[in-house]
């Protein structure tokens, strides 16, 4: 079993403290790109998806995530062996709290799951039930994210690719862009199309109908909360998946503030290009889509090559947020599937531009990739499908209405707003 | 109706099945193939069939929300 020395675990200490604020910052930012009538709700939801996936993590989870080292299962398919699933105890019950990385590795998991958990609420904000986020969270926790989790940070098939097949160094995700922003963003797609769209979004004409989100300050303020937190899975998850010692974690820190910045700036100028002002809420997804990005390359990218993949990214947003929603009549309030999946999958894939690996890390990342839509996708579907046969995610119409709040909690977040601009809108 | 309905339904099944296909393309590349360069055109063949499942099952709740599929 591999230890820390004593620096390190003061490090992973002091960093595992900081991943809660990436946490507090996503409830937020979804919050505010929400309508005024489901605040309250939204951010319950934001509590109550990161406390049940972080229970299911304890009890199941993490005895299928596992750690490199611990008892797995591997499934034969010609010559080659997959490792493909954990098989540690119940309860955290395979872990010594003695130092060893595994027990680092589960705290860093406990809280990335939270944040995997988040990214498809805000995808279904304003019509998504509270027991069927609570649900969701089960899956989540429980099965989907650890399995995932087990393949790219557990040891398992996708990490081995280099020592099983010689494909470079094997798939790499230090900072969970794939395990959990391009797997959230996945996710959000499979429940925002299960859900449906807003009862006034696509209502009335084939062009969607713009809903601005109710509190900028949430959004922007939320933002603010994100980087701190992002530096911390960032730096933990080099510390831990990567190897990288304390001293190489300058520049990963750096990398990932320098990717969000060019990624703002560059959904900055392309929306003062289109529409002659700034959009917030753009600008806002296009600092957060830079921070995934960076999730993948933060640890391996030089300051020039993350400042030139933030810029791509950001600058792509604003176009990939509206085929979305032009295109897909896909009604995704809090711009997850671009900003979470799209934004992972191309951090991922740009991966493999970068550092000096083995031949074929392009490969690996490709199949990384490939895996994420092939298989994660599908399975997240058929089991959230099953799930909303039995207990339906959305709400009524006259819920949707009402309002989240009044209709979930029977109080509205701000008693003192008495107008929804909507209600007057053709259904 | 009922006819565009099962329609969408089976363009539906038809985009998860190719997902899935798409992948064991690209997993059986790895295992069975040997050359980088082979292994680069298969997998970027499971990615393509992938891409066309997901199309697929996009159109289907894109058709679902009234619009045209």
């Amino acid at each position: 079993m591999m230890y820390a020395d004593e620096p390190i675990a003061v490090l992973c200490i002091v960093l595992i403290a900081g991943l809660p604020l990436a946490l507090a910052g996503l409830a937020l930012l979804n919050t505010g790109l929400g309508r005024s009538r489901s605040a309250a709700q939204s951010l319950l939801g934001a509590l109550l998806a990161v406390s049940v996936s972080a229970v299911a993590f304890c009890i199941l989870g993490f005895s299928f995530a596992g750690f490199q080292g611990m008892t797995s299962y591997s499934m034969v398919l010609g010559s080659a062996r997959l490792d493909w699933i954990g098989g540690t105890g119940l309860f955290f019950s395979g872990l010594q709290w003695d130092g060893s990385l595994p027990g680092y590795a589960a705290a860093f998991e406990i809280f990335a799951v939270g944040l995997a958990a988040l990214i498809p609420w805000g995808a279904g904000a304003d019509r998504w039930r509270l027991r069927a986020i609570g649900l969701a969270s089960v899956l989540i926790g429980g099965l989907l994210f650890p399995v995932f989790t087990h393949w790219v940070w557990g040891g398992g098939w996708l990490s081995a690719l280099g020592a099983s097949f010689q494909i470079g160094s094997g798939f790499l995700d230090p900072g969970g862009a794939a395990t959990v922003q391009a797997f959230g963003g996945i996710t959000a797609l499979v429940v925002v199309w299960l859900l449906g769209p807003r009862s006034t979004k696509f209502s009335g004409s084939e062009a969607p109908r713009a809903i601005p989100g109710h509190h900028m300050i949430y959004v922007l303020f939320g933002c603010m909360l994100l980087l701190p937190g992002w530096l911390a899975f960032n730096l933990l998850g080099a510390t831990l998946f990567a190897g990288t010692t304390p001293q190489l974690l300058v520049p990963v820190a750096i990398n990932t503030l320098l990717c969000s910045a060019m990624a703002l700036l560059a959904a900055l100028f392309i929306t003062r290009i289109r529409f002659g002002k700034p959009d917030a809420s753009l600008c806002a997804n296009g600092w957060v889509a830079g921070l995934v990005t960076s999730s993948a390359i933060a640890a391996y990218a030089s300051p020039a090559a993350a400042m030139i993949a933030g810029a791509l990214i950001g600058g792509a947003l604003p176009w990939l947020v509206e085929l979305l929603e032009v295109y897909g009549r896909v009604d995704d309030p809090s711009g997850a599937i671009a900003v979470h999946g799209i934004a992972g999958l191309w951090g991922l894939f740009a991966l493999g531009f970068m550092g000096s690996f083995p031949p074929g890390q392009m490969l690996a990342q490709l199949i990384g990739i490939g895996t994420l839509l092939g298989l994660v996708l599908p399975f997240a579907y058929g089991c959230f499908w099953l799930v909303n046969k039995v207990f339906p995610f959305r709400t009524t119409p006259e819920g949707e209405r009402l309002g989240m709040d009044l209709h979930e909690l029977g109080a509205g977040a701000y008693p003192e707003f008495v107008i929804y601009g909507d209600d007057f809108l053709p259904r | 109706m009922s006819g565009m309905t099962t329609l969408t339904l089976q363009t539906r099944l038809a985009g998860l099945a190719l997902l899935v296909a798409g992948w064991i393309v690209l997993l059986f590349s790895i295992v069975l193939l040997s050359t980088p360069v082979l292994r680069y055109v298969f997998v970027i063949a499971g990615l393509l069939v992938e891409l066309l499942g997901l199309a697929m099952v996009g159109l289907h709740h894109r058709s679902e929300t009234g619009g045209r599929a």
